[in-house]
């Protein structure tokens, strides 16, 4: 059956949207695991930041090392290759870089300022991506944002027992959304 | 050359079944509730059009049990990724005035 120019220019454009739309899920899929694993360990390394701060440094240190090797693993266990394994884990490995280096040139002031600009950074990141890549991206973003702000605002003495239970609990959720997506 | 239409894949439905399935990689497979997710189908429907992409050989359906619940799989052959390429061509051909009606 002869197919007109107007049904081809509407099956490419159908074409193009789902690949759009397989895309972004695909994307949901792949990080929704990688969020809860970082979820956990902002739960606890705030949680003990609050609780027992004169550990923070190490115990931040080993939960660093826990969530880049948990990246490589889960990465090569979700799409059956080391190769996205070790993506995953130097992307991991590159936010901390980023992190610890601007933590060098900055110098915050105090521990407040080094634990809310972690988040923020998170916040950024995945709000940019939302924009491009997914709305439930951009949501996550900007709710962590504003929780972060409004902890470093307004409950500047717990506020690492705010990131724990405020911040953690974000990204929990936020990996369980995108895996129900 | 001019190329030809390839009805089978064209049916709407069953060229966004094609279309999902070919933005994995070469060993990927998506999950029937994902791919019905994408293409916006019931499972009915889209269990219909995936038997008769299986049927010529444009998809591979593997069934297995994940902590005892049953789960479905779907992914391109390399046959299907051609089908598809071959019609997209065609359709791009049609748009640049090559070939068609």
């Amino acid at each position: 059956m002869p197919i007109s120019t107007e049904e081809a220019a509407e099956a490419l454009k159908n074409i193009a949207l789902v690949q759009r739309r397989a895309s972004i899920l695909r994307g949901y899929e792949r990080g929704a695991p990688h969020v809860i694993l970082w979820g956990l360990i902002w739960v606890v390394g705030y949680g003990l930041s609050d609780v027992v701060p004169s550990i923070a440094g190490p115990a931040w240190m080993a939960l660093n090392a826990v969530g880049v090797a948990g990246s490589f693993l889960l990465g090569r266990a979700t799409l059956a290759g080391a190769r996205y394994g070790l993506r995953f884990a130097a992307v991991s490995a590159t936010m901390l870089a980023f992190i610890l280096a601007t933590y060098y040139v900055m110098k915050p002031r105090d521990a407040v300022q080094f634990g809310a600009f972690p988040p923020l950074l998170v916040a950024t990141i995945y709000t940019v991506v939302g924009i491009w890549r997914g709305a439930r991206w951009a949501a996550s973003g900007v709710v962590l944002g504003v929780c972060t702000v409004a902890g470093f605002a307004l409950f500047k003495e717990h506020f690492m027992l705010w990131m724990a239970a405020v911040g953690g609990s974000t990204l929990l959720m936020t990996g369980f959304w995108l895996r129900r997506a | 050359m001019a190329r030809e239409a390839n009805d089978l894949i064209h049916q709407p439905l069953r060229l966004k079944i094609m279309a999902a399935l070919n933005s994995l990689a070469a060993r990927e497979s998506m999950e029937f509730t994902r791919l019905r997710s994408v293409v916006e189908a019931t499972d009915g429907n889209l269990g219909a059009h995936l038997s008769r992409l299986e049927d010529v050989g444009y998809i591979a359906i593997e069934k297995e049990f994940v902590d005892k619940k049953p789960r479905t799989r779907v992914a391109l052959t390399r046959e299907g990724r051609k089908a598809l390429a071959m019609h997209v061509a065609y359709l791009r051909d049609i748009l640049d005035g090559v070939g068609g009606p």
